[in-house]
């Protein structure tokens, strides 16, 4: 199977996935480690791919959903953003939400 | 060209903000895991061109305008983008 039908398996085989650098206990970046706290803080169940372990995922991610820079999130298919918009929709409650209202429907 | 001011310049160009705060924090980040040489740089921008978007179409907007410059010069660009300045 080629990379871009593995992240596709990935991606849309899972409600939550997040896109990392490093992993939510030994984070290697900043903005990896935000996100995975926000997530982590959020409690519902997420899977987490490390990149820098997998080359293949960071090289063709960025083309999968034309998103340049990791960390992405992805929820029931569909990207969310980077540590930025994660950031923001914590802060605001839209990521509790919208989180909640995934594992609901599963 | 400086890498801030070639930001400057295409953010400008594509997206004629009303407020364009650029901070280069590539000192903090220097030689840290994954990173291949290009910097970190905070931006903090207001358009009229961000209204009724969401904010990953708004990031979207950014990184297209600065596409040129995301595969070398620039490892990881912070985003904080407002529809008006007191969104």
């Amino acid at each position: 199977m080629d990379i871009m039908a593995q992240l596709k398996d990935v991606i849309e085989g899972n409600s939550v996935v997040l896109f990392m650098k490093g992993t939510p206990d030994f984070p290697q970046c900043g903005f990896s480690s935000r996100t995975s706290q926000a997530l982590t803080a959020c409690d519902v169940p997420y899977i987490s791919v490390d990149v820098l372990a997998e080359p293949d995922v960071r090289a063709n991610l960025p083309h999968y959903a034309d998103w340049p820079t990791f960390p992405q999130l992805f929820i029931e298919g569909e990207l969310v953003g980077g540590c930025d918009i994660v950031m923001e929709m914590y802060e605001n409650g839209t990521l509790k939400t919208q989180l909640d209202a995934t594992v609901k429907a599963s | 060209m400086t890498t801030v001011e070639n930001l400057q310049q295409l953010l400008t160009d594509a997206l004629n903000p009303t407020e364009l705060i650029i901070e280069d924090d590539s000192a903090s980040h220097a030689g840290h895991a994954g990173n291949t040489g290009g910097g970190h740089y905070n931006v903090i921008i207001t358009s009229s061109q961000f209204e009724g978007l969401s904010l990953i179409k708004r990031h979207r907007l950014v990184y297209d305008a600065v596409d040129e410059l995301m595969a070398s010069d620039i490892h990881a660009l912070s985003i904080k983008a407002k529809a008006s300045s007191n969104a």
